[in-house]
């Protein structure tokens, strides 16, 4: 075990390796700090660029773009009050005070030293628990990865309370997209509609980049809108060290952030969004002097940005564990490894080992990269925010995710896969549907079908279907966990409703530019 | 159009579409189509589901965008239309000269109104031409070349 460790070491310390997470990190804080440009979208757009470098160069640099892009959503959401990635809404709620009293340095520092410990600890825990994780997954037979498939999309009714039918809604429309093409049980060619390139189903990779992608570019033609006077700030000697010290102060925040954001992005569905709001709500909840928060406290900014940078470590785990991705981000991720031939579970951690660990280093050095790479490139970052129209981003996003498409295979009808499925993403959009359920249900479909289909074959031969979906301990606490998450969001709603009756809408501070669908678990 | 009408029309599509799912299935053998149509049928009845809700007057309301509606449905229609002659272009002209014509339409539907929009569509089209030529030569992607084949 030790030999691979090192060896995956090695692999991350080559001059291309960190060359490529000095790069990726930088590109995905410049992605993340610009409205409308979002993580999903950017990892999306350059998995295809990967496939040609060697697994370990490829899933460096989608590591690294994922890190900083959640990291450089608080830059947007500090200095203009709009969250860059949807993950730093709560950033807003005291970043943007804090500018507004002449304090965005330290917001930004504060920030910054936050995502770098939020994100250290969720790789720890990712480094730790994945491996178990992994063995146990070998435990699992049909039945269980069927209830898991289950329990994956029924836990979107749970992170999307305010729209639980339509979120259960979404991922059945994923799930009968994913039926398309060859049975996996007798074969059958299914809805190819006569067309020879269905045959083989949907392409992952192109449905995600039309998911994802095409939705933002109608987003930001449509809206048209223009970025919000951005606070200017100077650089402050010392002020790295005071905040450090300032944060050393309140050890309990950092930790119960980093841990809320880890278990949050480990929950399928719920992102660093999610995280963000959770953990600020907490830190308001355990503060003594509530008053002070939306009025520019920093432990808001602190909890905000420690889970969301916390959250994308924990979206991995289940993905790469289970092959159940955590959040938008990492189903992207779950497509890029499939690319490189390598399936989630088991497998990446015995024959891939070498690959899986560089790659789960790599991650430590991106969260250590951004310390410098963040109070460096800040200033270059403002200028860009405010000189940069997000519409004339839109056509060349158009152009890449045709050409990324395309050179997956080579072949013309991923580019036809991609346009269809963005536009059915932007009209579902409309209709109120949002991405992320559905591409949890197209990943999760194949999982749910083979072991449905098995578990009855396994049910016929023993003669108990019940036992066989019933009669295992696993299966059991999967059944149990997806009741729960049907139940839960209806009794979070009913209570909600009724405190809404009793004592009306709460809310602090100014309010922040929120793009549709932010709040609803949408996308990163 | 109202979140009320929305609904409403999701959940007659919906159940439309996953009635035809159902019924195409029958055709597959016994073991194919039985997930399909599992999951059509509960598709079905969620998209029943929200239809009497939205009719009842409980229906989920999620705000889709703020701004003025007529004018954001009229950018949308004309930028899909783009992103199909786009697309179909493709294999007749070739994805360069598709993409040169088709950033140009975008460009003009994206930044209609804004200051530099010409610098922006050469931007654009400029961008377009290394990417093409950096994934053409760097990467050895094929691209299809249309009748200048």
């Amino acid at each position: 075990m030790s030999g691979i460790l090192t060896s995956a070491l090695a692999g991350v310390l080559e001059p291309v390796s960190l060359l490529l997470i000095v790069f990726g990190t930088s590109a995905g804080i410049v992605v993340g700090a610009l409205p409308g440009l979002t993580a999903t979208m950017a990892i999306a757009l350059l998995v295809p660029f990967t496939f040609g470098m060697s697994p370990i160069h490829g899933l460096v640099l989608l590591g690294a773009i994922f890190s900083g892009a959640i990291y450089g959503g608080s830059f947007s959401a500090i200095l203009i009050n709009t969250p860059g990635t949807p993950s730093a809404i709560a950033t807003t709620f005291d970043g943007y005070p804090m500018a507004q009293k002449g304090e965005a340095y330290r917001a930004i520092v504060t920030a910054t030293l936050a995502s770098v410990f939020g994100g250290l600890v969720g790789v720890g825990f990712l480094i730790f628990l994945s491996p178990p994780l992994a063995r146990a997954s070998l435990r699992f037979g049909p039945p269980e990865y069927f209830w898991l498939a289950m329990f994956g999309l029924t836990i979107i009714a749970a992170v999307s309370p305010r729209s639980t039918l339509k979120g259960l809604v979404g991922g059945g429309i994923g799930l009968l997209i994913a039926t398309v093409g060859i049975a996996p049980i007798e074969g059958s060619v299914r809805y190819n509609f006569g067309t020879v390139s269905l045959q083989g189903g949907i392409s992952l990779i192109p449905a995600l980049i039309g998911f994802f992608c095409i939705p933002e570019v109608f987003r930001m033609v449509e809206e048209s809108r223009q970025s919000g006077t951005v606070i200017p700030y100077k650089r402050q000697r010392r002020m790295v060290l005071r905040v450090f010290h300032a944060l050393l102060r309140r050890p309990w925040l950092m930790i119960r952030s980093s841990l809320l954001g880890t278990l949050i992005g480990i929950i399928p569905g719920a992102g660093g969004n999610i995280a963000g709001l959770v953990s600020y709500n907490e830190a308001v909840r355990e503060s003594k002097n509530k008053d002070r928060f939306g009025k520019g406290a920093m432990e808001g900014v602190a909890a905000a940005e420690t889970a969301n940078n916390a959250s994308v470590a924990g979206a991995l785990i289940p993905m790469l564990t289970l092959g159940v991705p955590g959040a938008p981000p990492a189903a992207v991720l779950f497509g890029a490894l499939l690319l490189q031939g390598m399936r989630p579970g088991a497998e990446l951690f015995t024959v891939h080992a070498r690959i899986t660990y560089a790659f789960l280093f790599s991650l430590i050095l991106a969260n250590v990269a951004m310390l410098p790479l963040g109070l460096l490139l800040g200033k270059a970052i403002a200028r860009l925010m405010h000189k940069v129209r997000i519409q004339t981003m839109a056509p060349l996003i158009v152009f890449l995710s045709m050409i990324g498409s395309y050179s997956i295979y080579n072949n013309i009808a991923d580019i036809y896969v991609m346009v269809a499925t963005g536009l059915l993403a932007v009209m579902l959009r409309k209709a109120g549907f949002l991405p992320g359920p559905i591409v949890l249900g197209l990943i999760l479909s194949p999982i749910a079908e083979q072991g449905l289909m098995q578990s009855i074959l396994m049910g016929r031969a023993r003669g108990s279907l019940f036992m066989v979906f019933f009669g295992r301990p696993i299966s059991l606490i999967l059944i149990a966990l997806t009741l729960l998450s049907i139940v839960t969001p209806i009794i979070v709603q009913w209570r909600s409703r009724a405190e809404t009756v009793h004592h009306g809408p709460v809310h602090h501070g100014p309010v922040p530019v929120v793009r549709e669908g932010d709040a609803e678990g949408d996308d990163l | 159009m109202t979140q009320r009408a929305r609904n409403l029309t999701s959940s007659v599509v919906l159940m439309a579409v996953t009635l035809y799912w159902y019924r195409t299935a029958d055709a597959y053998r016994p073991l194919s189509r039985f997930y399909p149509q599992v999951v059509a049928g509960i598709v079905f009845v969620l998209a029943a589901v929200l239809g009497i809700l939205t009719l009842i007057g409980h229906g989920p309301v999620i705000v889709i965008a703020e701004g003025d509606a007529t004018n954001r449905h009229v950018r949308a229609g004309t930028l899909m239309a783009a992103l199909v002659l786009w697309t179909v272009l493709v294999p007749i002209l070739g994805l360069l000269p598709a993409s040169i014509l088709g950033v140009t339409v975008m460009g003009l539907i994206s930044f209609r109104g804004h200051e530099g929009t010409l610098r922006a569509i050469l931007v654009a089209v400029v961008s377009v031409i290394v990417f093409y030529f950096l994934f053409e030569r760097l990467l050895y992607v094929p691209f299809p070349m249309g009748v200048f084949q």
